[in-house]
């Protein structure tokens, strides 16, 4: 169950700019019920024995089970036959689900365009949608508080994520709960390399799995500038870069851009983790089916 | 020392500077605002170099050193100048009274920039200016002494224009010329007197002047800080030159100085310094020149000094004596017994001549009047000639039978007959066969005579002479004197002028000397004695001006209204009627000075002329345009700019790199532009690229001869030769080519092999003429007919008749058969024959020559029928191609042996040559020892 009073502190602490962000939770829940409802098609519910701990339900002996899963209570219920206890099949895992914070996210090259934090709240809104459907335990990372599982997991999620708008820190956090543990790390990753790689080492290091869907704006990928360009940092505090003719790094850029893609993808791969990058351009159905199905392969079988 | 002052001559323009803020702001704006981008992508772009940056503003010190360019542009345009002339604060029409006489040439610069400032003062006030210029006009252009009124561009136009003029000022008198026009001026009138504080004439002109100027109006005198220093005049003395150097102020403290004496065409001959004590107006510098170079004086003139008055014109009587000979013009024989060939010998360098009658002579121009035995004058010429003897004229007679018999008669008074002593009759002859004195020599010269500084020569004889009656007289004027005292030459002053008269004749059938250099030297310094008399010209006579000189002392070509003088008008300084400069015929010009040593040179201030009157000097500097110099600084910080923006792109370093690329390029370009486009000029032909080969290596050429056969026989000759050669001896040469005479370049062939065929054809002009060249220089042919073997009595071989066809049209040196001992034999076996595959005929060569030979006794050709080329072909394996006959290997040996030799004679020829004749030549070097 949600608790009121720290969703509320927390929000207080946030910036201002939450609360207007605040106000765009339904849409951001429609969008993302939306989007999940249109993977949901193709998915169904596990509802089959698994090695949970909740009890699922009792089936007779057959030769070759092990016998010390007999429910020797139940079997000495009837008359001539073993039972088996049967365990819900359970996911001891949570998701967390965690969206940088950082106003680097905040940008849309144009007006038809939905900036890279609202993508990227919506696809982790319905990949909450989604994982809440099948039952999955779903957490925002950053939060310090109790995973949300059910009906109004979406909702709690969405106005969490909404409340976590911005936030200089852009390092995925490291989540100290109990049990496995899969992260969903929505970000454009432009972190330099030092700085994000120590930190993906140590949620590494807690034997995490993550899925890694870096959200870029096209204009960020194909660099089309041209001419006398002035370029500002997202960021406060940072000098302005002049290019009297910025199409001429355009190659310097994407060469930059491609490295640091690449390092990302490679790291990923190290890590066993998987890694998708995400146009704002493209539907995010296909982002929000490949993501899906990098996070439950096992229960699309 | 007025400070100076800054102005502009266009200042509008300096309000183009209130717009430099207005092209700061522009300046700030102007690089194009970019396009500003909060971009995530920020965070690649931050690891990118950003090569192609421009700051986004100019930063300050640009823009003020651009500013400072637009200002030091618009600063230049509006024309500054130091020194700009004061404003007096006047009204009323302005009178300037310009001193444009010499005196004011020298600093006239001063008085153009005077008059420019004060055309600058009254522009935009609508005063009216009038300019009266004080030195006299000629009559017809009397009326331009005062023009006007003019407008202020007008006057600046003048003073561009205005020059001064080689004539003294007449301030009063041109002030009383023009009294009723400046009446006319009205009241108030401001007078600028631009004087130049000197006069000439009488002071109380220049107080007039000065009084009645002030009835006029307001007087300002703008007065020169130094008054010119001026040469007044060149005195001529027998033996040397006197300048007279004077200034209207006395010297404030020791003024050194120089004076250059120039020819008539303008070359320098001499300079000579002087110095002016302290306290001193005048000094004089004696000018010691050869009179030859005496002669050829034009001018003298003051260095440093820029004015007419500075300069004194040489005239014709001051230069070459104008000597008359008396007697026909037709008597001159040209013959050594004709005396006045003496005359005219030694004299024409520095006299010129002219015949006449005795009374022509005196009434003419001439200084020097030669009477040679003549012993009686008629009344009128004696007469004429006296009084042209008083007017400074030099008489020189010469003895003679006539003149000792004339004075046997002695009634008749000796000064009368314009003689300087009383002869005795008759004469005197020395060593004669009835005579027992000896031929006498020359005694010695007069202390007091021009000659007292010769040497006399003791060779000259002197055997006869006419005698001088003893007398006081006699010995006081007695110039030269024999040894035994007898005066030889006598001499008189009469008036200004001098009779002299020689003792002997002016042929040298007296005395020898008529015939030594002395004579030379003493007739020499008597015309020279005439020449520092002054002029005497016939007052009558007019001269027409030829050149003139300018108030800045150069001389210019007369103008068309400049009219004849006479000589008698002419006889003093320069006036208005008569501009100073030169008159008459080039060779003997009247020179008419601006001053004379007669000139009265004083300054105004000395007589307190400017005692009253507002004075002012004229500027201390000349305005001075700075325009330049502002454009040069605006150039100089577009560099500076240059350089910076350079710096500030980080291109610097490329650039420098370029730019001095660039500029080695352009350097290299200008040092080579001129030797390649005369390189380009000269269209040599291409060089062949077989000449260049065979120029390389030293190779044999044989004939091509269209026969195949024979072709590669004299190529396999040459190339067994070539290996030969390479065996045996230092010379390797490479393998033989086939030329053809036609076209090939020959000179690069030490040696040419060329096989005559049958019916041969005889080579085209152009190949004669390379072949008769090749042998003239250094080439050797070989001509092998190839028919020793068919020889048989006088029958001549198709292809003897072939070579004769050849050589009928070649020049060749006459040829013999190889002699005993010749370079053939020797220059490396030692030979008896030259046998080829035949060893019969004859081997021609160039006969040895009387007169020397044409490639220094080096045979140009040889021509046999030795087939020999048969006798050297090998194949490449070194095979023999042809058989020898019985003789075999011996006379293959013996042909190559042969070949040798020849290849050496083409190569070291005449070392050979002169090896061989080594003997003969020690001999000879021996002979011309001894």
């Amino acid at each position: 169950m949600p608790q009121p009073d720290h969703r509320m502190s927390a929000q207080e602490a946030l910036h201002h700019e939450a609360e207007e962000a605040g106000g765009s939770l339904p849409p951001l829940l429609l969008e993302a019920d939306h989007l999940a409802n249109t993977v949901m098609a193709g998915v169904h519910g596990r509802r089959r024995a698994g090695s949970g701990e909740t009890f699922w339900q009792f089936r007779p002996f057959v030769e070759g089970d092990v016998s010390t899963q007999i429910d020797w209570r139940q079997s000495a219920r009837s008359d001539d036959r073993l039972y088996i206890r049967q365990r819900e099949w359970e996911v001891a895992a949570t998701a967390w689900l965690w969206r940088d914070p950082g106003v680097s996210l905040d940008y849309a090259h144009a007006d038809d365009l939905p900036t890279k934090r609202r993508r990227a709240d919506v696809l982790a809104t319905a990949v909450c949608t989604l994982l809440a459907r099948a039952g999955e335990r779903i957490g925002y990372a950053g939060a310090s508080r109790r995973p949300f599982m059910g009906r109004r997991a979406a909702e709690q999620f969405a106005g969490e994520i909404v409340g976590h708008s911005f936030s200089p820190d852009r390092l995925p956090p490291i989540i100290n709960a109990a049990g496995e543990k899969k992260y969903v790390i929505f970000s454009d990753f432009f972190l330099p390399p030092v700085e994000l790689e120590p930190r993906l080492r140590a949620i590494a290091a807690q034997r995490a799995t993550a899925h890694l869907v870096q959200i870029i704006d096209p204009s960020e990928e194909d660099y089309r500038f041209e001419g006398r360009m002035e370029f500002l940092a997202r960021e406060q505090g940072l000098p302005k870069l002049l290019f009297g003719d910025a199409g001429a790094v355009a190659g310097e850029y994407r060469k930059l851009f491609q490295a640091h893609q690449g390092w990302l993808q490679d790291t990923c791969r190290h890590l066993g983790w998987s890694f998708m990058t995400h146009r704002t351009d493209h539907a995010p159905e296909t982002a929000l089916i490949a993501l899906y199905r990098a996070l439950a392969p096992e229960a699309l079988v | 020392m007025v400070p100076a002052e800054l102005g502009f001559s266009t200042p509008l323009i300096l309000g183009a500077l209130a717009l430099l803020p207005v092209i700061w702001l522009l300046l700030r704006a102007l690089p194009q605002a970019p396009r500003r981008l909060a971009f995530p992508g920020y965070f690649f772009l931050r690891q990118i170099k950003n090569t192609q940056e421009t700051p986004s503003r100019t930063p300050w010190y640009i823009l003020l050193l651009r500013l400072l360019i637009l200002a030091a542009i618009i600063i230049a345009l509006a024309g500054p100048f130091l020194n700009a002339p004061e404003r007096l604060a006047r009204t009323g029409p302005v009178l300037i009274v310009l001193d444009d006489s010499w005196a004011a040439a020298d600093k006239w610069a001063q008085r153009r920039n005077t008059l420019a400032g004060i055309a600058s003062e009254v522009d935009g006030t609508g005063r009216q200016i009038w300019l009266l210029r004080t030195t006299p006009q000629s009559t017809a252009r009397k009326g331009e002494a005062l023009v006007g009124p003019l407008s202020a561009d007008q006057l600046a136009d003048i003073s561009d224009s205005v020059e001064p003029v080689a004539r003294a000022a007449a301030r009063s008198t041109i002030l009383r010329d023009t009294a009723p026009a400046l009446a006319a001026l009205g009241e108030g009138v401001d007078i600028r007197w631009l004087s130049d504080g000197v006069f000439t004439g009488p002071d109380i002109d220049e107080r007039q002047f000065l009084r009645r100027l002030d009835d006029y109006g307001t007087l300002t005198a703008y007065v020169p800080q130094t008054l010119p220093t001026v040469l007044t005049g060149i005195t001529y003395r027998s033996d040397s030159l006197l300048a007279t150097i004077r200034q209207p102020q006395a010297a404030v403290a020791e003024m050194p100085g120089q004076i250059s004496i120039l020819a008539r065409d303008g070359r320098l001959i001499e300079q000579t310094p002087f110095l002016m004590a302290q306290g001193a107006n005048e000094a004089e510098v004696e000018i010691d020149l050869p009179l030859t170079l005496r002669n050829e004086i034009g001018q003298i003139r003051l260095d440093g000094v820029r004015s007419a008055g500075a300069v004194q014109l040489a005239d014709a009587s001051t230069r070459r004596a104008q000597v008359g000979l008396a007697g026909s013009a037709d008597g001159t024989s040209g013959t050594l017994l004709d005396s006045r060939f003496y005359l005219q010998q030694a004299l024409s360098p520095y006299a010129l001549f002219r015949t006449g009658t005795v009374n022509t002579l005196a009434s003419s121009d001439a200084t020097v009047i030669i009477l040679d035995d003549i012993g009686r004058l008629r009344e009128g010429d004696a007469e004429a000639l006296s009084g042209w003897i008083e007017e400074g004229g030099v008489l020189i007679r010469f003895s003679g039978p006539v003149l000792a018999d004339a004075s046997q008669d002695a009634s008749v008074n000796f000064e009368a007959s314009l003689l300087p002593v009383p002869l005795r009759g008759g004469g005197r002859a020395f060593g004669g066969a009835l005579t027992w004195e000896k031929p006498q020599s020359l005694g010695g010269f007069g202390e007091d005579s021009p000659f007292s500084d010769l040497v006399p020569d003791q060779e000259i004889e002197i055997r006869r002479q006419v005698l001088a009656r003893p007398g006081a007289d006699t010995s006081t004027r007695s110039w030269a004197w024999l040894e035994d005292g007898a005066p030889l030459v006598t001499a008189r002053a009469q008036g200004k002028g001098l009779i002299v008269l020689f003792h002997v004749t002016a042929a040298p059938d007296w005395s020898d000397l008529p015939i030594s250099g002395l004579f030379v030297d003493m007739l020499r310094r008597l015309t020279a004695l005439s020449v520092t008399e002054t002029g005497r010209r016939d007052p009558e006579q007019t001269f027409v001006p030829r050149r003139v000189l300018n108030g800045f002392g150069q001389l210019q070509p007369a103008p068309d209204d400049a009219r004849p003088v006479s000589a008698a008008s002419a006889n003093g300084v320069a006036s208005a009627l008569i501009p100073a400069g030169l008159y008459g015929d080039p060779d003997m010009p009247l020179a008419v000075n601006v001053l004379s040593n007669d000139s009265k040179l004083q300054s105004l201030e000395a007589i307190g002329a400017f005692d009253g009157i507002a004075v002012r000097s004229y500027a201390g500097q000349d305005v001075r345009q700075l325009a330049v110099w502002f454009l040069l600084l605006a150039l100089v910080l577009f560099l500076i700019d240059t350089v910076l923006m350079l710096h500030l792109n980080g291109k610097l370093m490329p650039l420098r790199r370029q730019g001095l690329a660039v500029m080695s390029l352009l350097v290299l370009g200008t040092l080579l532009a001129l030797p390649v486009s005369e390189a380009a000029a000269q269209i040599r032909p291409p060089i062949d690229p077989k000449a260049a080969d065979a120029a390389l290596y030293t190779r044999f050429a044989y004939v091509v001869t269209g026969d195949r056969e024979a072709d590669e026989l004299s190529r396999a000759g040459l190339f067994g030769l070539s290996q030969r050669l390479r065996e045996r001896t230092a010379l390797e040469p490479a393998a033989p080519v086939g030329i053809s005479p036609d076209t090939d370049e020959l000179s690069v062939y030490p040696l040419i092999y060329w096989p005559i065929l049958p019916g041969a054809p005889v080579p085209s002009e152009t190949a004669l003429t390379r072949l008769e060249a090749y042998m003239a220089r250094g080439g050797l042919i070989i001509f092998d007919t190839r028919d020793g073997d068919r020889n048989f009595g006088s029958q001549r071989t198709e292809e003897a008749a072939a070579l004769r066809r050849i050589l009928e049209q070649l020049n060749m040196p006459p040829l013999e058969p190889v002699p005993t001992g010749h370079v053939l034999r020797r220059s490396f076996y030692l030979l008896d024959d030259f046998p080829g595959r035949n060893s019969d005929g004859p081997v021609w060569v160039e006969a040895r020559g009387v007169t020397g030979n044409v490639n220094d006794g080096v045979t140009p050709v040889i021509i046999s029928g030795r087939d020999w080329a048969s006798a050297w072909a090998i194949d490449d394996g070194g095979r023999p191609l042809r058989a020898m006959g019985g003789a075999g290997l011996a006379a293959r040996e013996a042909a190559y042996r042969t070949g040798i030799n020849i290849a050496m004679v083409a190569l070291t020829g005449n070392y050979k040559v002169d090896q061989l004749q080594a003997e003969a030549l020690l001999d000879q070097l021996g002979e011309e020892q001894r």
